[in-house]
C-alpha cells in the first residue's frame, strides 16, 4: 500500500486543509498522532533541542528546561476519529481552531489537518465555490499588483 | 489580521465576489459602471459598496483621467495578507504531516517485523 506524503490538498478562504494518508489501523493512527506525537512533531526552528511536546490533560504543551509553553487547547477529543484545537501555536491568531479528521480507508487511513481562522464559517461562505474563486482572484490580483518590473508566473 | 473577520463576511456574498472579481485585474470603475456590468440597481450596489469598503476591500479614487469621476478600485493588501497567511500555515501543517508520515511509517515497519 502506497503511503502518500503530506500535501496541501486545498487553500479555500480562510482555511488551510492538508492531508496525508498512513499505512497504519484507525485506532493506531490515532494513538500514533497523539500518544506519539512527541517522537513526530516538527520543532520550529530555535525551538530547545530537549524540548518535549504531549498532551497533558486538556493540552498540548511544549515543555523544555526553560518552562512549559501551552500549544492548544483541546476542546474535542474524539478517539479515534476526530481531534480539535484551540490553537495557540505558530502561526497563531486569537480564536484559530485546528481540527484533526481520522478516516479508515481499505488497509490504510487518511489523516486531514484544518486550521481555520477566526471568524470563519465554511458553510456560509461556500467553502469549496470559494476556494476556487479565490484561488482565481488572487492569481489576477497578485499579476495586477506585482512590483514595477518584475515578472512572475503565479 | 482583526480585519479578517470583516473581509470574509464581505466575501461571502455572490454579488460582491462579482464585484471584486470585476475589479481583480486592476481596473477601476465608477458604481454605475459596476452597477450595468453586474445588472443590479444602484442602489444595491451601493450597498454592496458600503460593505466593501468597511472590510477594505475597496477604495474610492478620483478617475486620474477625470478628476470630477469618483471610481472604484479593489485594495490588495487585505487580500494577499490572508493569501500569505494561508501560505505559511500551509507550510508548517505540511511539514508536520511530512514528518506524522514517515514516524508512522516506521511503525508499520516495526509492527511488521515483531509479526514476524
Amino acid at each position: 500500500m502506497p503511503i502518500t506524503r503530506g500535501e496541501v490538498s486545498a487553500v479555500p478562504i480562510g482555511e488551510v486543509v492538508v492531508t496525508t494518508v498512513v499505512g497504519l489501523g484507525l485506532d493506531e493512527t490515532f494513538r500514533a498522532f497523539t500518544e506519539g506525537i512527541d517522537r513526530w512533531w516538527r520543532r520550529t526552528p530555535g525551538t530547545d533541542l530537549d524540548t518535549i511536546v504531549r498532551f497533558e490533560g486538556d493540552r498540548l504543551v511544549s515543555v523544555s528546561p526553560s518552562g512549559a509553553a501551552v500549544l492548544a487547547t483541546v476542546s474535542t477529543w474524539d478517539a479515534p476519529t476526530r481531534l480539535a484545537l484551540q490553537w495557540e501555536g505558530p502561526h497563531s491568531q486569537p480564536r484559530d481552531e485546528v481540527v484533526v479528521e481520522f478516516e479508515a480507508e481499505p488497509d490504510r487511513t487518511r489523516v486531514t489537518i484544518r486550521h481555520q481562522r477566526e471568524g470563519v464559517s465554511p458553510a456560509a461562505v461556500e467553502s469549496a465555490v470559494l476556494g476556487l474563486w479565490w484561488g482565481d482572484v488572487l492569481q489576477r490580483l497578485t499579476f495586477a499588483h506585482r512590483p514595477q518590473g518584475v515578472t512572475t508566473n503565479r | 489580521m482583526a480585519r479578517v473577520g470583516a473581509l470574509l463576511t464581505a466575501l461571502g456574498d455572490e454579488r460582491r465576489r462579482c464585484v471584486v472579481e470585476a475589479l481583480a485585474d486592476g481596473r477601476r470603475a465608477s458604481a454605475g459602471e459596476l452597477a450595468a456590468q453586474l445588472d443590479v440597481t444602484p442602489a444595491l450596489l451601493t450597498r454592496h459598496l458600503r460593505v466593501l469598503r468597511a472590510a477594505s476591500v475597496v477604495r474610492v479614487a478620483l478617475d486620474p483621467d477625470d478628476h470630477r469621476r469618483h471610481v472604484y478600485e479593489l485594495v490588495p493588501d487585505p487580500l494577499l495578507e490572508l493569501r500569505d497567511w494561508a501560505e505559511r500555515v500551509a507550510a508548517f501543517w505540511t511539514g508536520q504531516l511530512d514528518s506524522f508520515t514517515a514516524y508512522a511509517h516506521h511503525e508499520r515497519r516495526g509492527e511488521r517485523g515483531a509479526d514476524r
